[in-house]
């Protein structure tokens, strides 16, 4: 497999409008937030405090575009986008990352391989990174990529993650960002899986003041599987709309998504789902799971999982829920000597770990636990 | 009058899995098979009752001398065979009583009707014998039922449509020695010299109940060997290595 | 189809003071000619004699529906296959086209036998008899609601006659303006029926106006508005499964309900119209303190139907309901769904829909849910699932679910599945054919729902569930 950089492709991006409130692939979100004109990339990056390294990773830091420590042999940079593509409603975001970013690092193993990296993220205006995954057939490849904010400086983070499995490969993909609450982020996740391939993609969302991000995994081979995965924790003054897309375009294929969210304060979640099976893509096996904890009596959550069916032998399903944290729990733990606010601290950690645990790898559970411990600490 | 298998070759997904079967079932007669995993017995219960995974390459299947091979599934069973899956199907939002008389309503003539009447009090009294609680009739067929009332279940459709030939797959699997005794007393109710049975089984305890005429093994898709009851006991005694040597 | 001895279910219209004393009113011929102006709504204001306040709100209504697109952003192009011009927007009774019985197709008549229709309707639903006469039988029903002081007459005779119940709420539970269809059948509406139920009463026989009188109340434009006052209960019948000559291909229906304090409406459809018709309609009812209203549908015909029944909770501890089953068979779209908005604490709502595609048909669901601030305690349950026959099928669901706050609790939960294999086999090897096994698993997944139905409804659904099935396995 080869990625062939697109050219600049500002033409393209100046055609385009940004989202209007009639769209209904804004249904329920900000999309005036989506509206980015006047920004330019910044500059320069620094570096804030490096966290404790993960046993047996490569990593890479970088502080923006540039890259301040670090190698691996798997890992090339190169100066240009890989050319995301928006199916879900950003095309404008997508066009722009694929005119302005100067930032790509292509990943590509044939073994097994675990990588860092690490963004510092600075400055006014627009970063535009991207990162392409390739693995090749039989490889094994773990992925960490954290967003950090070292200042209070108002950046919009526009990134593209390509995630490709060959035969036989896997790839497990932990994303987090402690985004600082003036900064805002557009992700595109696009996922490709061929015959016999595992991909699992997690996300861990607890910083910004505003997240759109759109997720589209096509299980394109027999027998593939995809996961993919998100713990999302919005407080006051935060909003995060997620919208996903499942594309079955094989026989025997099976995706499975779990999305937990937990809103505190006056934080908004949208959640959009589409699982889409192609006519002829028998035997899939698809299940999508939205659960909305509603801590507080002013967050507001919206879902709208979708199913488009166009093969008959298949298994599909979907759900949200969305509920408080049950008084005979919190009662429970109560009597047991622990605080009302601590119980509820518990139990909401609780609920996000389901989701976590599915990415079934020790090390990216515990980092992704000790983020969500962070933002909980920050919760009244 | 028999159920005869002639030579029978069968494949399924390219793989063959009967490879010249040879057996015969005369009415009045229980027979036993036994084998180790993937001899093909439960392949062999499929086969006969016309499912269509399988393709028949070679040989056939008589039903009191008629060949049996253009007849499809249903057809199969109103001309009298009975097959009790050892993994019988759910079918949500129909009732087992609805059910069961669907399956008897096909078999009357165009224009004829059920008694409800009569059909509910044989149903009934069938059911009591099994040890089935009544309120079974108003269940959907085998949703959320447990092993052994799935089984019991299988047993009773049985009785009630009253076949020729009786296939029953594993029906002993799961089932603790209580529910064992009531099934095999629902077997034994039913022999009679113008009906036979196949019972494929794994362990020899359900023989102990269901008393077999013969007993066959059946090993890589044929029979290789056949005797009375005696031989269970000697393959429980010996396990099926005894057959590389026998 | 309706037993006419029962003589339990079918009601006409009531004079006000005038009770026993029905009468057929004369046989004209109207026809406003095809396309839709400001003079096609002054025709039919004149036909009907109505108020001055009623050809306003006509006029206003032709406004609006001019001024909205069609909402092909989110629904079917195939919308834009209607065309406004090539419609006739009123055709009364005399006027309506009839046929000659060698003219009915040979299904249609295998239908009317196999639902058990009796003689006397199939004239009507043939198209063979423009008129069904059904004043005969019913005179008994008609003196005892009467009796009770309930109103059940036409809505033309309701705006008239009872203008001072009728006019408080008429559009108001649906504005004109609330979509393009609303506004279209605000502008044309005729026929539909006005009921308003006194407090206390409740009404033992299900109410319906099936054979009323005449064509308009199959009409395109049907116009329903239902009031049950403080306490009453009311169950409503509209359509019915045998297949009905139908020549007009657009149908846009507008039903209001209203539920005071404590009242309860169930209603309930079936809708069986041919193949060409496009079926557009609006339906929402208000619930106030502790009412109850439930939607009840079956959708089996039409080329498309678009309905989502939505309750908007007002008052407390108010419910809505809607229970819906969908079947779409080759060239069919059934887009159905539903739309609960609550509005008071303590609220639930409950959705159940189950679609059945077969061959090349479609079935959408679209629903919302919603839940705003500051309220407590309001519950969703929706469940909708999916049931594919053939290779060729195709269905989808779009459910939004808007909840604000922690005092709610709300689960959606959808599903897809197909009649298993192994399902078939089983059924098979104890006898059945191939098309009475799968009858018996269609008719499985959706017996919850069906025993909803009122009795004489549900036996008739199976077996028209049964016959859309036929030739439809393999």
């Amino acid at each position: 497999m080869s990625v062939t950089f697109v050219s600049p492709a500002l033409e393209k991006f100046e055609e385009l409008d940004w989202p209007v409130r009639t769209d209904e692939n804004w249904r329920f979100g900000s999309w005036k937030e989506a509206n980015l004109s006047g920004l330019e990339t910044v500059g320069a990056g620094t570096i804030g405090d490096l966290p404790e390294p993960l046993k047996g990773f490569d990593r890479l830091v970088f502080a923006n575009r540039d890259l301040v420590s670090g190698s691996s042999d798997t890992a090339e940079l190169v100066e240009g986008s890989f050319g995301p593509t928006s199916r879900l409603g950003s095309s404008k975001h997508a066009a722009l990352h694929a005119a302005k970013s100067k930032h790509t690092l292509h990943v590509r193993s044939g073994t097994d391989l675990s990588l860092e990296l690490i963004y510092f993220v600075s400055g006014e205006g627009l970063f535009l990174p991207g990162v392409v995954i390739e693995a090749e057939v039989g490889a094994n490849i773990r992925v960490v990529k954290r967003f950090i904010s070292v200042d209070d400086s108002a950046t919009v983070v526009v990134t593209a993650t390509d995630v490709r499995t060959a035969e036989n490969s896997k790839v497990t993909c932990l994303v987090t960002q402690e985004l600082n609450r003036n900064s805002k982020l557009i992700r595109f996740s696009d996922s490709t899986l061929q015959a016999s391939s595992i991909a699992k993609l997690a996300v861990v969302h607890t910083g910004a003041k505003w997240v759109r991000e759109e997720t589209y995994s096509t299980v394109g081979g027999l027998d593939a599987k995809s996961e993919i995965l998100s713990v999302a924790l919005p407080d006051t003054g935060q909003e995060y709309d997620q919208r996903t897309f499942q594309h079955h375009g094989a026989r025997n294929t099976f995706s499975d998504l779990l999305f937990k969210n937990t809103l505190f304060g006056k934080a908004t979640t949208i959640f959009s789902g589409l699982i889409f099976v192609d006519e002829g893509a028998h035997g899939t096996d698809a299940y999508q799971t939205c659960r909305n904890l509603m801590m507080t009596d002013e967050c507001e959550a919206h879902s709208m999982p979708g199913l488009e069916i166009n093969a008959d032998d298949v298994k599909c399903s979907h759900g949200s829920t969305s509920s408080r944290v049950s008084d005979e729990e919190i009662f429970y733990l109560m009597a047991r000597g622990i605080t009302a606010k601590d119980a509820r601290r518990l139990v909401a950690q609780g609920f996000s770990i389901e989701a976590i645990e599915r990415l079934e790898d020790e090390q990216l559970e515990t980092l992704a636990i000790e983020v969500v411990s962070r933002k909980f600490a920050t919760i009244e | 009058m028999s159920l005869t298998i002639e030579n029978l070759h069968a494949s399924v997904d390219g793989n063959e899995i009967l490879k010249g079967l040879n057996l015969e079932i005369p009415a009045g007669e229980v027979h036993a098979i036994m084998g180790p995993n993937g001899s093909g017995k439960s392949t062999l219960s499929k086969i006969i009752a016309g499912h269509d995974d399988y393709e028949v390459s070679e040989g056939r299947v008589l039903l009191d001398g008629v060949d049996i091979a253009k007849l499809a599934v249903d057809e199969r069973s109103r001309a009298g065979i009975f097959l009790a899956f050892q993994y019988p199907a759910e079918v949500p939002g129909v009732s087992n009583a609805n059910f069961l008389r669907a399956a008897l309503q096909a078999r009357l003539p165009e224009g004829e009707e059920i008694d409800a009447v009569a059909f509910y009090k044989n149903m009934y009294a069938k059911m009591d014998e099994l040890e089935m609680n009544r309120k079974f009739t108003s269940r959907s067929v085998n949703e959320g039922f447990s092993g052994g009332e799935k089984k019991r279940n299988e047993i009773l459709q049985m009785i009630m449509l009253d076949p020729r030939y009786c296939l029953l797959d594993e029906t002993d699997s799961g089932l603790d020695i209580d529910a064992l005794k009531v099934v095999a007393k629902g077997v034994n109710s039913m022999r009679s010299e113008n009906r036979g049975f196949l019972v494929i089984t794994h362990y020899q305890r359900l023989l102990d109940y269901i008393k077999p005429d013969h007993v066959h093994v059946m090993a890589d898709g044929q029979i290789v060997k056949s005797g009375g009851a005696e031989l269970a006991l000697k393959l429980e005694e010996s396990g099926y290595d005894f057959l590389k040597t026998a | 189809m309706m037993n006419s001895e029962t003589a339990t279910v079918k009601q006409v219209a009531l004079e006000k003071d005038d009770i026993g004393n029905f009468s057929f009113p004369e046989s004209h011929k109207f026809d406003a000619g095809y396309g839709l102006t400001k003079d096609t709504l002054d025709y039919i204001s004149k036909v009907k004699d109505e108020p001055a306040w009623v050809n306003e709100f006509r006029h206003k209504a032709l406004k609006t529906f001019e001024s909205k697109p069609m909402p092909t952003n989110w629904a079917t192009k195939d919308l834009e296959n209607i065309d406004f011009d090539a419609i006739r927007y009123y055709l009364s009774d005399g006027a309506q086209p009839k046929r000659s019985w060698d003219e009915v197709p040979p299904e249609v008549l295998e239908t009317f036998d196999r639902l058990g229709v009796p003689e006397q309707e199939r004239a009507f639903l043939a198209g063979v008899e423009a008129q069904y006469d059904s004043e005969a039988a019913y005179s008994n029903v008609k003196e005892a609601l009467a009796d009770e002081g309930v109103i059940f007459v036409t809505c033309s005779e309701g705006l008239k006659e009872h203008e001072e119940i009728f006019r408080p709420w008429f559009g108001k539970v649906i504005p004109t303006g609330d979509n393009k269809f609303s506004a279209l059948n605000s502008a044309v509406m005729s026929g539909g029926s006005f009921i308003y139920i006194p407090p206390g009463v409740k009404v033992k026989h299900p109410l319906q106006a099936y054979f009323r009188i005449n064509s308009e109340n199959f009409g395109q434009f049907e116009r329903t508005l239902i009031i049950a006052d403080e306490g009453s209960e009311v169950m409503y019948m509209e359509g019915c499964t045998a297949p009905k000559f139908e020549t007009a291909t657009l149908h846009s229906a507008v039903v209001e309900l209203v539920a005071m304090k404590g009242a309860k409406i169930q209603y309930i459809t079936v809708q069986n119209w041919s193949s060409n018709v496009f079926n557009l309609v609006t339906k929402r009812g208000l619930a106030h303190e502790d009412a109850e209203i439930r939607w009840i549908d079956c959708n089996i015909g039409s080329r498309l139907t678009m309905k989502y029944p939505g309750v908007v909770m007002k008052g407390e501890r108010a419910r809505g309901e809607v229970i819906s089953i969908a079947l779409a068979n080759d060239g069919q779209h059934q887009d159905t769904g539903a739309k609960m908005i609550h509005a008071a604490n303590n609220t639930t709502s409950n959705v159940i829909s189950k679609s059945i595609s077969v061959g090349e048909g479609r079935s959408t669901y679209r629903g919302q849910v919603h839940i705003p601030k500051h309220l407590k305690g309001c519950k969703n349950n929706t469940e909708c699932d999916a049931l594919l026959i053939n290779t060729k099928s195709r269905t989808d669901t779009y459910p939004a679910i808007s909840v604000k706050g922690n005092q709610h609790v709300t689960q959606h939960e959808a599903s897809v599945s197909q009649v298993s294999e192994e399902m078939l086999f089983y059924m098979q090897q104890r006898g059945l054919s191939e098309t009475q096994a799968m009858s018996l698993a269609v008719n499985g997944f959706i017996n919850d729902l069906v025993e909803e139905f009122p009795m004489e409804y549900s036996v008739e659904l199976k077996r028209l569930i049964d016959l859309e099935m036929e030739g439809s396995v393999g």
